[in-house]
């Protein structure tokens, strides 16, 4: 985990070498729901795997963005490599609380 | 013989061929001729199907929404602007910083050119961002790095002054040219970017060392490492450790009478 867990509801994690959530990536926030109720469904998921549940350009667009944001407040996480696919992740515990509040 | 009949985003409603805006992204991985010709073109292959196919996505993935191709030394990949182009434009730059710091990390350099403009990819590559990006590509590239055309630059010098959801770190080159600044999807993830970052001063260490006699490709891997110093100081103050050190990546001088000299 590369995040600070005890600054994660201050609304700014940190890393745990002490950087700061680029604040650049607040406006990707507005897609948890839509991205986290699909990544939800999947056991796993790449990239790709995630940009196949998406129906419209405004979300594909931002996909990389919001999954770079939601790692930053570990609403998704990433799973052992495996050398043989592109990076996996799944929806942590708290992805899937926040889902509960959003929907 | 019944007409050919086609789906998707570059057929109309009657399956014919046609153009649709997008940002089009188009690149040249620098070295991939050599390669194909070496001794252990295999290894080679393998490496780059691995950087394309298996880090950030599968650029090649044939039911991902991203239009892709990837003939002789040339990658290229579309986004649909029909919903935005700031947008579009914003996530071909995510993607192709992504591409560039793996190939990188594989000792792979790549040259490109961001375009805006109408396009058909399928199994016919046709249209003005083709012509245009081919041109932007080969004419004004020039150093290891993703340049944007003026119109594609100027969505996103729009959009940030809208305040609108665009991430993706540009910068500008002296000769005026926006660029992907691409270690800033690096340094913008939540682990720890230090190791990544080193791995990148390695490779262009290496590069630097590698082509010191060959000045054309050695100025290319000097113009990265000018760039890496630039970012990284930037981002790491007084961590001199992660630069490229200075001696690999400037000229050398010698007497005229020393041993080696390359010409009369």
């Amino acid at each position: 985990m590369a995040v600070d867990l005890s600054t994660l509801d201050s609304g700014t994690p940190r890393s745990l070498d002490g950087r700061v959530y680029p604040e650049k990536f607040r406006p990707f926030e507005a897609f948890d729901e839509e991205m986290l109720s699909r990544a939800a469904n999947l056991p796993k998921f790449t990239f790709d795997d995630l940009a196949a549940e998406l129906d419209n350009w405004k979300a594909l667009h931002a996909l990389g963005h919001w999954m770079t944001s939601a790692e930053w407040r570990v609403l998704i996480e990433r799973v052992p490599p495996d050398p043989q696919r592109p990076w996996t992740y799944r929806v942590t515990q708290r992805g899937h609380d926040l889902l509960k509040t959003l929907s | 013989m019944p007409a050919r009949k086609e789906t998707g985003p570059f057929f109309g409603p009657d399956g014919g061929a046609r153009l649709i805006d997008c940002a089009f992204l188009f690149v040249d991985v620098l070295g991939v001729r050599a390669m194909s010709r070496a001794p252990d073109a295999d290894r080679h292959l393998l490496r780059l199907q691995q950087t394309v196919r298996d880090r950030l996505r599968d650029y090649l993935g044939e039911t991902a929404p991203w239009p892709a191709a990837f003939f002789s030394d040339t990658l290229v990949l579309a986004s649909s602007a029909a919903e935005s182009a700031a947008a579009a434009v914003d996530d071909l730059a995510f993607q192709a910083a992504w591409l560039q710091f793996a190939l990188i990390e594989e000792g792979l350099f790549l040259r490109g050119a961001l375009v805006l403009g109408p396009i058909h990819v399928d199994e016919i590559l046709f249209g003005p961002a083709l012509v245009e990006a081919y041109e932007l590509e080969s004419a004004h590239a020039v150093h290891p790095r993703v340049v944007l055309s003026e119109r594609a630059a100027a969505s996103q010098q729009a959009e940030v002054t809208a305040r609108a959801a665009l991430a993706t770190a540009l910068l500008r080159d002296d000769d005026g040219f926006a660029f992907v600044d691409y270690l800033s999807v690096v340094l913008d993830r939540p682990g720890d970017p230090r190791p990544a970052v080193e791995r990148h001063r390695d490779a262009v260490v290496r590069g630097l060392a590698e082509h010191r006699t060959k000045r054309r490709q050695w100025e290319k891997y000097r113009w990265v490492a000018e760039y890496h110093n630039a970012v990284v100081a930037d981002a790491f103050p007084g961590q001199d450790g992660l630069l490229v050190p200075a001696e690999d990546a400037t000229w050398r001088f010698s007497a005229f009478a020393s041993a080696g000299a390359g010409s009369g």
